[in-house]
């Protein structure tokens, strides 16, 4: 009787050091998926909105084409902020050009893209460059 | 005993409240938040590049420059110099001159308003030609406004360079500080420009006018009109504005007419000078005692001279 009277309160104390872990370990497991999920959620938008930035600030210009012993050259001025990834499109009056794709040119460069064809004086092409950010730019150019 | 127990019971009836509140906030500082921050900071970086690159535009839209090429030395076929002539606000950096199909790297800095020249070996041979344009670090190119220079042979023998392009470039400015009390025709103010080509020798008009009363209005700010040339020499220009009647009778009054304002001779005389030279409109205060234009004879009349 005196034994159980001094054992009296041990399963008070059990059940609360039970009550603590099943709270610290439900409490913990919300934590860390609440955390993980906010992590990916935060990356995904902030990579989201790099992207776009990136899109925005990426900019190039056609400076100069010209046609000369059967192969068209078509300089490309990338002066936005961000390197880019460039694919050529030339659509002649008459006849067919196929693309030129994959042309990197640097933030602040000069590039150029060699087109190998036979062109007639007076021909009109109009040509479309279109980065991987889905930027385009367009020009014309009638060879002489 | 039962009193104890429920004492004891009542005393940890808070404890998981806590520890939930205790995790409630926890994830609140440690998840949410941070996330809140980090996507506002992505946000403030977009609206960064945004204005970066819309003073990126709009500093290319606004920059504008003229280019003029012309031999270094007239007298000879070594050198061509272009001529950059900034006319924007803002200054401007030529990063390459393009020479027909070849580029060379440049770094001339002009500041606004200002010109800087630029020489280029060519060591020309007979027939050679050369189309110059340059382009500028915000990416604009511009094409010397003389056209394609060409070293050729001349009729007697001789070699030397020839131009394409020759022209007066007629410049009306903003509104001078007198002009709001002179009332002029239509909602903006016009004008007419007539050319003739001049004998200088003899001192007369040669045939019939290569631009007849070209009209140009002058609208909110400063005007230009390009008056396209085939050839250099001298021409004569003649620029006139339209006054609207002036007092009523049997008052004094001044007829509505055509007011002189330029009439007098220009050279172009290229390589030497400009292949495209500029007129300035300046008109004179017709109000002034005694008119001084001496070709208008209705402000004359009007201001008793």
């Amino acid at each position: 009787m005196r034994r159980l009277k001094c054992r009296r309160g041990i399963s008070e104390v059990i059940s609360s050091v039970i009550l603590t872990a099943v709270v610290l370990t439900v409490g913990g497991s919300v934590w860390f998926y609440a955390q993980s999920a906010t992590t990916v959620m935060t990356n995904n938008y902030v990579n989201n909105t790099l992207g776009l930035k990136q899109e925005i600030i990426e900019r190039f210009t056609v400076e100069r084409v010209f046609y000369e012993s059967g192969v068209l050259h078509i300089w490309i001025f990338n002066y936005g902020f961000v390197d880019s990834q460039l694919d050529i499109y030339v659509t002649p009056s008459v006849g067919t050009i196929p693309p030129s794709l994959n042309h990197a040119i640097g933030s602040n460069n000069l590039g150029y893209v060699d087109i190998a064809t036979t062109l007639s004086a007076g021909t009109t092409l109009s040509i479309k460059v279109h980065s991987v950010r889905d930027n385009n730019v367009y020009y014309a150019y009638t060879v002489s | 005993m039962s009193i104890t127990r429920t004492r004891y019971r009542r005393k940890r009836k808070g404890v998981s409240t806590i520890m939930g509140t205790l995790i409630f906030v926890g994830i609140l500082f440690t998840a949410v938040i941070p996330m809140f921050f980090v996507m506002n900071q992505a946000d403030v970086l977009l609206d960064q590049s945004k204005l970066t690159i819309k003073h990126t535009d709009d500093e290319k839209s606004n920059e504008f420059a003229n280019a003029y090429v012309f031999p270094t030395d007239p007298t000879s076929s070594a050198k061509i110099t272009v001529q950059v002539f900034n006319k924007c606000e803002m200054p401007i950096t030529i990063i390459r001159v393009w020479v027909n199909n070849n580029y060379t790297e440049t770094n001339m800095k002009i500041n606004p308003m200002c010109n800087d020249k630029y020489d280029i070996l060519v060591n020309a041979q007979v027939g050679s030609s050369y189309d110059v344009r340059v382009t500028s670090e915000r990416a604009n190119t511009y094409a010397v406004l003389n056209g394609i220079l060409s070293y050729i042979l001349n009729s007697d023998g001789s070699t030397g360079w020839s131009g394409e392009n020759y022209g007066i470039n007629i410049v009306i400015p903003a509104k001078e500080p007198w002009m709001p009390t002179e009332k002029w025709d239509g909602p903006y103010d016009n004008f007419q420009v007539t050319i003739w080509k001049y004998d200088k020798v003899l001192k007369v008009k040669v045939g019939l006018p290569i631009y007849v009363d070209q009209k140009m209005t002058r609208a909110v700010s400063a005007s230009e009109s390009f008056l396209s040339l085939s050839e250099q020499g001298t021409y004569w220009v003649e620029a006139q504005v339209h006054m609207s009647q002036k007092g009523q009778a049997p008052a004094k009054v001044r007829p509505a007419h055509w007011h002189t304002i330029v009439d007098g001779d220009y050279t172009i005389e290229w390589p030497l000078g400009d292949p495209i030279i500029q007129v300035t409109l300046y008109a004179q205060d017709p109000s002034l005692p005694g008119c001084q234009t001496p070709h208008c004879p209705t402000c004359i009349a009007y201001n008793g001279g």
